[in-house]
Parts: structure tokens; sequence; C-alpha cells
């Protein structure tokens, strides 16, 4: 039954669009009854009147009928549709009025055109308006389609274009043309102008639903075009471009571009396709005109812009063209082809459009943020577009979106030093300072640099070698291997000044504070300035390991042959400032330690008797004195002092205990530094050395000897009761002084002489050779720290274990972090690599994931 | 060339701190009580004893300590473990320590709850103790109790008069706690 149904709708609707029952050029023909006449002209009407009323009714039907048939073939025969068609022309050529136009065809059309009034009594008329309606669209269909699909696939866009329009055009006059005989025989004006438009209707709803895709194709390219080369002009001279140029450069296409929407309006194909499309290409254009004007273009294209425009005054560079751009050619140009079509633009509509560029610029910025980062403060117009259009959260959360995925895939990889990366993470603080001020931007974007520079151990060492580097005295290419910035900002006494309002909560004669972001976090504080250094350092961890580094890197500093400290003590003000004393003491004390010894040192080095060496050569001897407990530990590595300095440092020892009660010294012998005078068969070398190298090469000063003085690497070491190490160091330096050789076996004699040199020793390697040591002794260094560090980690974990019972890794670690004084530096990976190490070596057990010690 | 100044005055043992300057003036602070203990352990991690150690039972509260000693030779506890509980007053070091015997253990001086009768942790405390020399006393203990004043009266009478029985006590009543 629902079958049936449909079936029966279908038909219905089939019938409503293809209406059969007219299809037919020739009429119906009516019964045919006896006496007839068949197909002749009609009877006059008086002949009939004098019939009898029933056979007259009878005999007036029939002739109705057959007038209304032959009115019907004439005009069906004269405007119906040529059959075949190859090829536009072909159409027809519509034949000259005057010739076609006669009295039969006249009133033939008059009578077809109100058959109710002409020939009431005729049982079968039709609506000529509905055949000739049907035949155009069957025509259209058999004919033109095929037509306008061939002239798709021609050649350029342009030639396929234009073909179809021509077919279009010529299909049009063809049906027109019957239409316009057809109204002819309307009585009045306004239904005939009702038929016509009702007919254009029709053909136009044909036309539109005809869109093939060839042809759209072939239109999208020729509009895109036209519009980019209209709305996009390049400005190649910024200066020099008036609106007078751009029009002239554009007029052309202009000029083409309104041809053809008309042609297309005429020939019906401007239809909602079209003008879908055509919203597209415009959609598409702003796109490529912003995308082409503005990517990498950070500051203002034009500066006179500006004040032209007041309306836009607020904004800055790239927005303010922007919106000039839309206003004046965007929209004029949609203003000019929606006229044409018949539309209006709305002013709002432009408004809603300069929204939308400004939208559409904001993203590129945002995909370039991180290049304007890179060169900042080169691109401070790229971060007030941003600055002005981002403003509400999504569209903040949109930037740190997309800016962490590029920080990810550009920044933090393996490729990058550590100093780019910091470099970068300075930019980033400054450009998004500028940016946002309240900086809750910058602490959404930096969690991932953070965690990452924490991997990153150099990190710390390079930011406090940064600050306390010096920036006037650095060359141009040394300036890039450091963070020359850091030390400069430092000095900058404006960030200094700033710093002190910091600590006030709430500043009552603030005007311009403005409530906290939105998408600010719970623990929001607002920062009162950038504060490059601050950010940077609690970037980098925790506050105790980079004390620590500081330490480290200032006890070095301290340690050299360096005379002036100020700008440590200016870093040590800052760092003080920033984590409060006493977590600075250590630092203070070491400073103190070194400008007391001075003193001592002055008073101590005054007491010693004059000491003379065997070449009457007076001895110096000077020290730095410091308090054990306040410096980063450093490992004593004792050897045999060479006599005479021996002596002097006995005597400076007793004089210090005479000065300091109940003081002693212990000696750090192998940290200093000593002035050395070797006097060779063909030269003399003075030169500054480290103390276990002078002792070494003491070692081979023999009186009296005139062979030259050969040691092998054991004699040397029983001598002097030197680490190996250190010893190897050291005469690999003096190998490379050209001071000593190796001449096999571990032995080594003085070079008197540099011509006994063989030619063959390439001094490269040997140079080479002397660094290699040179870090594996500061390993060993490292290593004996960490040998003791070892040591009472292990005592933690004994006593943890002993006395807690069995703990998984993890609470072994938070115990450690917690109870260690200065905290465990240790990660949870390292500790875990000790842990086994204890295992394998039966001192702990690892039992359902937990550590014991195991029961004796 | 560079010299490290060894500070040899006031190093008395008990008060390390002392070193680091300005703090450790008397009173109920407990940055200063925190600070007393952590040096207190740094020193037992750094220079253990042998047969006694301790340790805080968690991380967030530096006044409770669990503690072990071993059972010293020679002894009825030769061989055995005993844990104890040290909680620390907040005026530590200016107050004793209360200490309990967690493992159950048979002695003069400790009554069944663990509770300990040694005059060190009562009347006789002083600032110059600290955990070590608690434990080292404690340990000292379980080899020669006061039986003058005992806890308990039936073990103080089979230390004196049968020994046999009193280590069949001893083992009897010992019971390792578990860990955990």
């Amino acid at each position: 039954m629902a079958v049936s149904k449909f079936r029966a709708r279908k038909h219905k609707v089939l019938h409503s669009v293809f209406d059969a029952e007219i299809s037919q050029p020739t009429p119906l023909l009516p019964s045919t009854e006896p006496g007839e006449p068949f197909g002749g002209p009609p009877p006059p009407p008086s002949a009939l009147a004098t019939d009898a009323a029933a056979p007259r009714l009878h005999e007036g039907l029939m002739s109705d009928q057959v007038q209304w048939d032959r009115a019907w073939h004439v005009v069906t025969s004269r405007i119906q549709l040529p059959s075949s068609v190859a090829i536009e022309d072909s159409f027809g050529t519509l034949a000259s009025e005057s010739q076609d136009y006669d009295d039969v065809f006249s009133s033939a059309v008059a009578l077809l055109v109100d058959p109710r009034s002409t020939v009431p009594l005729a049982p079968h008329t039709d609506d000529i308006l509905s055949w000739h309606t049907h035949q155009v669209r069957q025509h259209f269909v058999n004919h033109v389609l095929p037509l306008l699909s061939a002239c798709s696939s021609q050649g350029s866009h342009d030639q396929a274009l234009l073909a179809s329009i021509r077919t279009l055009e010529a299909a049009h006059r063809q049906y027109l043309y019957g239409l316009s005989l057809i109204v002819r025989g309307y009585a009045s004006e306004s239904s005939a102008h009702h038929a016509m438009l009702r007919f254009r209707r029709d053909l136009h709803a044909i036309i539109g639903s005809s869109w093939t895709s060839g042809l759209q194709n072939a239109l999208r390219q020729v509009l895109s075009r036209l519009i980019v080369s209209i709305v996009c002009v390049d400005d190649a001279h910024p200066g020099s471009s008036t609106g007078l140029d751009q029009d002239e450069r554009t007029a052309v296409p202009r000029a083409e571009l309104l041809e053809l929407v008309d042609s297309l309006q005429s020939v019906g194909l401007a239809g909602e396709k079209f003008q879908a499309l055509l919203a597209e290409i415009m959609d598409s254009s702003m796109q490529t005109h912003i995308y082409k004007t503005y990517s990498g273009v950070w500051s203002e294209p034009r500066g006179e812009g500006l004040s032209a425009v007041p309306a836009a005054a607020m904004l800055t560079g790239c927005m303010a063209d922007l919106r000039e751009w839309i206003e004046n050619r965007y929209g004029q140009l949609a203003v000019l082809v929606f006229n044409r079509l018949g539309l209006q633009v709305k002013y709002g509509d432009v408004e809603c459009w300069k929204d939308i560029g400004i939208g559409r610029l904001v993203s590129l910025r945002i995909q370039e943020l991180f290049d304007i980062v890179l060169r900042w403060p080169h691109s401070k117009g790229g971060v007030d577009d941003l600055r002005a259009a981002v403003t509400t959260p999504e569209r903040r959360l949109q930037l740190t979106d997309v800016f962490s995925a590029t920080l990810q895939k550009r920044l933090l990889n393996p490729g990058r030093s550590t100093l780019s990366i910091l470099q970068t993470y300075v930019s980033m603080i400054r450009t998004f300072h500028a940016l946002d001020p309240s900086k809750v931007l910058l602490d959404r974007v930096v969690q991932a640099l953070q965690l990452y520079l924490c991997q990153r151990d150099d990190a710390i060492r390079i930011v406090v070698t940064g600050l306390l580097s010096n920036p006037k005295d650095l060359s141009e290419e040394e300036s890039e291997k450091r963070l020359v910035e850091l030390a400069t900002i430092l000095n900058d006494p404006a960030q200094q000044q700033r710093r002190q309002i910091e600590g006030d909560d709430a500043d009552w004669n603030d005007m311009s504070w403005i409530p906290d972001p939105v998408d600010a976090g719970v623990n929001y504080k607002r920062p009162k300035n950038e504060d490059v250094i601050g950010t940077l350092i609690s970037a980098l961890g925790s506050q105790e390991i980079f004390i620590k580094e500081f330490q480290a890197i200032i006890a070095e500093r301290l340690l050299s042959s360096q005379t002036s400290y100020q700008q440590e003590l200016k870093v040590l003000g800052l760092l003080k400032r920033r984590f409060g004393e006493p977590a600075l003491q250590n630092c203070d004390v070491m400073m103190k330690d070194i400008q007391d010894s001075r003193r001592l040192d002055a008073i101590l080095a005054q007491r010693l008797e004059p000491t003379l060496d065997a070449d009457g050569h007076s001895l110096g001897f000077h020290s730095k004195i410091l308090s054990r407990l306040f410096w980063p530990s450093m490992p004593k590595e004792p050897f045999v002092v060479p006599k005479p300095v021996a002596a002097l440092q006995e005597q400076y020892a007793a004089g210090f205990e005479r000065v300091k009660n109940a003081r002693k010294l212990n000696w750090l012998d192998h940290l200093g530094l000593a002035t050395v005078h070797l006097e060779l068969e063909d030269r003399t070398i003075d030169m500054e050395c480290k103390t276990y190298e002078a002792a070494v090469i003491f070692a081979f000063d023999q009186e009296g000897e005139t062979a030259p003085v050969q040691k092998t690497f054991d004699e040397i070491w029983l001598q002097l009761t030197i680490e190996e190490d250190l010893l190897d160091a050291a005469l690999t330096f003096w190998q490379t002084q050209k001071v000593l050789k190796d001449i096999g076996d571990r032995t080594y004699i003085v070079m008197e002489r540099l011509d006994d040199e063989s030619p063959g020793d390439d001094p490269d390697t040997t140079v080479d050779g002397s660094r290699q040591p040179a870090s594996a002794r500061k390993a060993k260094g490292i290593s004996a720290q960490e040998q003791q560090r070892q040591t009472v980690y292990w005592q933690f974990v004994v006593g943890m274990l002993t006395n807690g019972g069995p703990k998984p890794l993890a609470g072994i670690l938070t115990m450690m972090k917690m109870l260690i004084p200065g905290g465990c530096t240790w990660t949870s990976e390292e500790l875990q690599q000790f842990m086994n190490e204890k295992v394998s070596e039966g001192n702990v057990e690892l039992v359902g994931g937990k550590y014991r010690i195991p029961k004796k | 060339m560079n010299a490290m100044a060894e500070e040899n005055a006031n190093a008395a043992p008990a008060i390390p701190a002392s070193k680091q300057g300005n703090n450790t003036r008397p009173g109920p602070d407990s940055q200063s009580v925190t600070k007393r203990l952590q040096t207190e352990l740094m020193q037992l991690m750094m220079s253990p004893a042998p047969g006694v150690s301790a340790f805080p039972t968690s991380d967030d509260n530096m006044l409770s300590w669990t503690a072990t000693i071993e059972g010293p030779e020679d002894t009825p506890y030769t061989g055995l473990t005993m844990k104890l509980a040290f909680e620390f007053p907040s005026n530590y070091p200016y107050a004793p320590p209360t200490v309990l015997f967690k493992t159950p253990i048979y002695h003069p001086n400790v009554d069944f709850s663990g509770r300990i009768c040694l005059d060190i942790l009562k009347d006789k405390w002083t600032a110059a103790y600290n955990t070590q020399t608690v434990l080292l006393s404690l340990q000292s203990l379980l080899g020669e109790p006061n039986n003058s004043s005992p806890l308990n009266g039936e073990a103080a009478e089979l230390w004196d008069n049968d020994p046999a029985e009193f280590q069949r006590k001893v083992t009897a009543r010992h019971k390792d706690i578990d860990d955990e």
C-alpha cells in the first residue's frame, strides 16, 4: 500500500513538473462526429446561427475546438525551437518581425492566450505559456547543457567562461523570442508583464540549477583572478601609493569584473550559487591579502596612514592599515558588485568584515608569535597587533596553545643549545610582558620550557655567568656566547629602582590599575615589571640549587687572580634582595673572606723572613684564607710542596696562628697559582702556572747536573706523593710548553734545547692532549665530591630503612629531600640506579616494590 | 696559595649548630628544634655509633623519630633488635624526649607498656645530651640494669638470682614488631 501511494505521489510530482498532457506540438483532435469539417477553416459564425439550438450548441463546441486547435497549431509551429543544434549560432536566426508577425499569427495568439473568452466552448484547451516553458526546458536540457559542458572543457578558463556565457545568451535570445511572440497576444500590459516575469523566473531557475562543475571551476578562477587583482594590489611604493594610482591600476580588472557580473546577471547565472561562490572568493581574497601583506611585517607599513584615520588611532600599524583596506578597497568592491546584483551592503556588514579581517590578522600573528619573539624588539608592531586584538579568553587560550606547540617543536629539542633556549626565554619574557603585562600568558606557556630547562645541567651556570659577565669588556663575538643581556639589565638603574616598589600589595594611588585577567590562576599575583632576571631565576628550579650553583661559580671566580669583584658584589646584592639575606649568608662570608684575607695577607707577608732561592731570586708568598664551612667543599689533594715554599708555608701558618688565636691553616696545595722562572740552556721561561705544575717541574730541578734531567712517572709520583691524575695533567702541561719531553715508557726528560725536538712531533696533537687530562681531572674532582655524597646518602637510606621499615623508592626520595640539609640533589632515576647498585651488592633487598635492609 | 682556616674553638659536640653562628638561642622556637634535630640526624648519619640508629618516622614531622638498638654482646639481649619511639618536645633540647620501647622487652627498668626508668630521661637530663647519647645509654642499660629502682620487680629479682630463667623470659617476651 505504501508503495502504491509513493508511486502515486511520484507520478503527481512528475506531472507537475513535466506536463505530459501538453507536450505535443499539435493539438488534440476533437472527436470526429459525422458532418464535422476536419481541419478546414472554421465556418463563419453567421452560418451557424441559423441552426437549431441544440445542434448549434454542439456545433459551436465543435467549431470552438477546431478554432483553438488551428490557432494552437499556428502558434506552436512558429515558436517551436529547433530540435538540433550543433553550435551556438545554430539556434537559428530569428526571423524578422515584419515577415513573421502577420494577422493570422496574432489572432491565433490572442485566441490561445485567453481561451475562456475566445473559444469558451472548446473542451480541450491548454496554456500556451506553460507549453513554451516546457519546450524551453526540454530544449535546454537536451541541447544547451551538452553545449555548456563542451564549452567549459575548452582551453583556458576565460575562454570557457566566455563561451558558456555566449551560449546561454544565444539560448536566451531564442527563448525570449518565442515568449515575446506569445506575450503580444495578451490584451493587458500588466498580464503580459506578469507572464514575462514568470517565464523569466522559470528560465533562470532552470539555468541557475544547471551549473556544471567545469563552469563553476572556470568562473571561480576568473573571479578570483579579477578580485585579487583589484583588491590585493601590491603597494610596491608605499610612499607614492595614492588613491589615484590604485584606481588606475585596478580600473581595468574592475571594469572586466563588473561586465562579467552584468552578463552573468543577464543570462541568469547570478543566482544563489554565484553569490555563494563570490562570497567564498571574496573571503579567500581577504585571507590572501592579509597573509601576503602582513606576514612578517611587524612594523607599521604606512606611518602616515595613522593620522588619516582618527577612528583607528588607538589601533596600531597593520591593524589600522587593514581596517582602512577593508573599508576603502574591499568594502568598496563588494558594494559595487552587490549593487549590480541588486543587493545592498549594510554599513554593519563592513564593520563585521573588519572584525573578521582583524581576527584573521590575529591568527596570523599568533602563528608568527614565535618568530616575533625571536626578533624582539624589532617585531614590536606584531606584538602591538596582538595586544590590541587578543582580548577574549578564547583568543588568549588559542594564543598560548599555538605558542606552546611551536615552542615544543622549534625550541625544546636536543638540537638547541641551552644558551639559545635561554636567550629565547629572555626574549619571551620581554615579548609577553609587552603583550600582556599581567604575565598570565607567559606563565601558561613557560611551564614546558621550565621543565625542559631543568634537564639542562648547564642552564644555571649560563645564567650565573651571564649575570657576572661585564658587558663592556666583551667583544661582539663573545657576547653572543653568553647571556650578557642579563648583566646589562642588572646594571640598568631603572630595573633596580622598580624592584623596590614590589612588596606593596595595594597601591591605592595607582591610577592605571586594572583588574586581574579572568583567566588568571588561583595564586596569581600581579607583577610590577617585566623582571627578566627574576622570572629567569625562578624558572631554573629551586632556590637552593640556584644558590648552590652560584656559590660554586663565585668560589671559582673569587679564587681566580681577578682583582676586583664589583660585578660579583652587585649580583650578590641582587640575589639577596630576591632570596633574602640568610639564604646567601655563605656567599657573604666568602666575599668577606677574600677581603679579609687580602688585608691579613698583607700583614703576614710582611712578617715573612725574606727567602732567597739558590739563584738569589726572592720568593713571594701570598694566600687567600677561606672559612671552610662556608665554601663549597673542595677536595684536598695534598702533595709534597717544594722545600723553600714549604718553609714559607710554615712561617706563614705560624704567623696566622699568632694573629688568630685557636685557629690553624689547612693548605689546599693544588688550588693555587705559582710564577715559575725556568732557566734552560737556550732560553729562560717565566710563566704563571698551577701550583702542582710548579711542584712537578721543580722536581726536575737538579743543581749541577749537566745532562738533561730525566725522570719516570713513578719516580716523580713517589717523590711528590701527588695524585696520579694531577701529575699526569702537570706533565702534559709541561710537554705542551715544550719544557719536558716524553721519551717513551713514561719517562720524561727536560728539553734543555728546543732544537732537540724531533721534527716529526706534531704540536697540534700535544695541544689537544693537554686538554683531555685537564677535563678528566675536573671530572675526578667532582666524582670525589659525589663519592662523599653517596656515602652520606647511603647512611640516610640505611637509617631510614632500619628504623622506618621497608619503603618504596619514591618514599625514600621524599624523605631524603626533606631531611638532608640542603636537599637531595638526586633525581628519582639517580636514586634508582644507586639503589640498584646496593641491591646487587647485597646491602638492601627489594621486596614487593619496597626496599629493606636484609636481616642478618 | 689558598688555605682553609679551621675553627677549633667551641667545637663541643652537643652544639654543632653553634658553628653556624647566630642561632640556638634558648626559646621554644619550633624552627630551632627542627634545626637542632636536623643537625643531630646529620651527625648520626655521618658518624654512626655501632648498634644504634635513629631516623625520623615521617618526613613531615621532625619531632617524632624511630630508633633501633641491637642487643649488646654478652647480655641476655644478644642478637635481638629493639625498636623505640622518640617524641621530642617543642622546647627540646631544654627538655628530654619521651622514649618508649616499641618492641616488647623483659627488663628490670622497663615496664610492660615500654616505659623506661632512666635518670637521664628524667631529672638528670641536660641540653648536652642528644639522641645518640640517649641511645648509647639505653644500650648500656640493657647490659647493666639499675636494679635499685626497678619498674619490673620480677625481672630485677631474676636478673640477680636466676640468669637462666631471666634469659628464658627475655626470649619469650621478645617479639620482632613487623615493619610497617
